[in-house]
């Protein structure tokens, strides 16, 4: 099911040409080749635990080290070092040549790939609330709004002053990254004061993170239905705990199933 | 109005991303609602299930409609675009099937 996306993108590369002055022949396409990335997405969400599961399974046999090499391989193979065959900037996939274009396609698969799967697996955390929320609240505005704020500052300020290369560049990385956020969080406060912040709960998408959890769930309620027992047996009264085990012995509290509770 | 429209999409430089991305959204949509029902092992329910497919086509074919009906330099929408969207067309049929 991995490779029916790439395959599709590949194939769609056949239908791909270098015109001039055809921009809508060129965002048409690239529409399809987007949606083919966006129903792979799609799936790829939707069974995620599973193909977690999956390649856990195949992380523990000989694939694994095959896997590496493999990647190393399509990196090398698919790595843009081609002074030739250019096509529009603009319009994905860039090259004139079919096998470029192939590569180019492919070689995006695996690094989206690669960059969704490390960071399904290092960086799903908040780690902090207060960044998380404006860093990943603001993505959505940042793609939006960023290239505004690069010509209002390359208009405005670069070009009027005649500021060099290395100026105007942290000018323009700097400038728009706190153009983007000075805009952004008033905007943001003034969102939640129409349409205050929801509770959001993390998406569980690590198999084995959700196995551990289940089993401190286990756990819990093992010793709830453990401290319930000893409780009753107790007549409801207060427990000596410095004599606990005596009790515990005493009343087989430690014996009983979890689901069964004593008369 | 006339005028501007067919010069539209050249006009929009940089900003083509909004539209493009709308419309993916709008395609892939009936696609996610299928891939969630099934993730969640909801039962095929014939009404529901057909006219998320039947949602599903009448995106494709009014996309390659509007493919066809605006790219018209050297046919590149019949002859270009038409094949793409049916291969977009089998990429998602393969999804929904298997």
């Amino acid at each position: 099911m991995k490779l029916i996306g790439p395959i599709g993108s590949v194939l769609l590369c056949l239908f791909k040409v270098q015109t001039k002055n055809q921009n809508l022949y060129h965002i048409f396409l690239m529409v399809n080749f987007d949606a083919v990335f966006f129903s792979q997405g799609v799936v790829d969400m939707c069974y995620w635990k599973q193909m977690v599961k999956k390649r856990g399974e195949l992380a523990n046999t000989m694939a694994a080290p095959f896997a590496i090499v493999g990647f190393l391989f399509i990196y090398a193979l698919t790595c843009p070092t081609n002074y030739s065959n250019f096509g529009h900037l603009f319009f994905y996939p860039l090259y004139q040549d079919y096998t470029l274009q192939a590569f180019y396609v492919v070689g995006t698969w695996t690094w989206l790939t690669a960059i969704i799967w490390s960071m399904a697996y290092f960086a799903n955390d908040k780690f902090n609330a207060t960044f998380y929320k404006y860093f990943t609240g603001s993505a959505m505005y940042a793609y939006v709004s960023h290239y505004f704020f690069i010509l209002v500052i390359g208009v405005f300020l670069v070009r009027p002053y005649k500021i060099g290369f290395i100026g105007a560049f942290f000018m323009m990385f700097f400038g728009t990254f706190f153009a983007i956020f000075a805009t952004y969080i008033p905007l943001n406060m003034l969102w939640e004061l129409c349409f205050p912040e929801k509770e959001t709960k993390k998406m569980e998408i690590n198999s084995q993170e959700e196995a551990a959890q289940t089993e401190e769930e286990k756990q819990a309620a093992l010793a709830a239905a453990k401290a319930d027992a000893i409780e009753k047996a107790n007549g409801g009264g207060a427990i000596d705990l410095e004599n606990e085990n005596n009790q515990d012995k005493a009343s087989e509290a430690s014996n009983e199933k979890p689901n069964e509770v004593p008369e | 109005m006339k005028k501007i429209l067919p010069s539209i999409a050249g006009k929009l430089s940089w900003l083509w991303y909004l539209p493009a991305l709308f419309i993916d959204v709008m395609l892939t949509y009936p696609l996610l609602r299928w891939s969630i029902r099934r993730s969640k092992r909801i039962p095929f329910d014939p009404l529901t299930d057909i006219g998320i497919i039947c949602h599903q086509i009448v995106l494709l074919a009014i996309w390659a409609v509007v493919n066809v009906t605006l790219v018209t330099y050297q046919d590149y929408g019949q002859t270009l675009l038409m094949p793409s969207i049916c291969v977009l067309g089998g990429v998602m049929f393969l999804f929904y099937f298997f």
